[in-house]
């Protein structure tokens, strides 16, 4: 049974994240300080938290639409709370200059993507059961 | 933008981010154990199984409405350390949300009798119901009055 296992959602999500950074970078939105930032942000926050965790095991065998507002929940706080540390905090990375959905200052970006984040866990449950081996 | 980030705003920021983070952990609690619910046996012994239909369809209601509050409240947190003027925005939209949440939950509560005395003792689920009840009541009413009064709100 693999349909919502933490494993699945994790290969999931890794791939997810890959694609992210991989088109993020073609639009040079933002810089990372160092490469083992970027190889960190794909397996820590996309793998393991927002993938495995969040998808994985809190989605577990629940409907997609019962579970699917928390895990939206669940991924934003997670992500703002992250974007809001890189920002203030960490400077792990930086925003370009390009305007991200008509926004230049970067901590509007750092709200805005945190948010998003959210649709990375449902997003990630959506395909496991799209792609469910069971 | 050059106010700076007061003891107060430090107080109110953990506060929020602390209640945002157990309004996380209670729904995660809700879907993956029964702590956080409460014995329908004690509340209606003649027909255990009706009462529960009812408590879970309208608790299953509200996750989608506390991720409104807990990203809005995450947003204003956010904005707050960044000490730009939204932060008042998202704090008052997270608050009144909040409140208005808590007053639907206390008055179903109420209506079906979940706060009698006799119940509230025997059973856990109903006491943390009512801490939780009380927590958001209070933090909705102090956010409303820091933020209307806070100096970001005339930046």
């Amino acid at each position: 049974m693999l349909s919502n296992a933490p494993l699945n959602c994790l290969a999931i999500s890794l791939a997810l994240g890959a694609a992210c950074e991989l088109f993020s970078s073609r639009l040079r939105l933002w810089t990372y300080s160092s490469r083992t930032t970027l190889v960190a942000n794909v397996i820590i926050m996309f793998g393991v938290v927002q993938g495995g965790l969040i998808a994985g095991l809190v989605g577990g065998a629940w409907p997609l639409t019962d579970i699917a507002p928390l895990l939206f929940m669940l991924g934003a706080v997670v992500g703002l709370i992250y974007e809001g540390l890189n920002e203030f905090v960490v400077h792990g990375w930086t925003w370009s200059e390009a305007p991200l959905l008509g926004l230049t200052r970067s901590s509007d970006k750092a709200a805005v993507v945190g948010v998003l984040w959210g649709l990375a866990p449902v997003t990630v449950a959506i395909l496991s059961r799209l792609f469910s081996l069971s | 933008m050059s106010q700076t980030t007061t003891r107060g705003d430090r107080v109110h920021g953990a506060a929020m981010l602390i209640g945002v983070l157990l309004m996380c952990a209670y729904w995660i609690a809700f879907y993956l154990s029964d702590i956080t619910k409460p014995n329908v046996a004690i509340i209606d012994p003649s027909d255990p199984g009706a009462f529960l239909r009812v408590y879970m369809g309208f608790e299953s209601a509200f996750p989608l409405a506390d991720g409104f509050i807990a990203v809005t409240s995450a947003l204003a947190i956010f904005y707050l350390a960044a000490k730009d003027p939204k932060a008042v925005l998202f704090g008052l939209v997270g608050s009144g949300a909040l409140m208005f949440l808590a007053l639907i939950d206390i008055y179903f509560n109420v209506l079906n009798g979940l706060y009698r005395p006799s119940r509230l003792w025997a059973d856990a689920g109903l006491q943390m119901e009512m801490v939780i009840n009380v927590i958001c009541v209070s933090l909705a009413v102090v956010s409303v009055i820091r933020f209307w009064g806070h100096p970001l709100r005339r930046a």
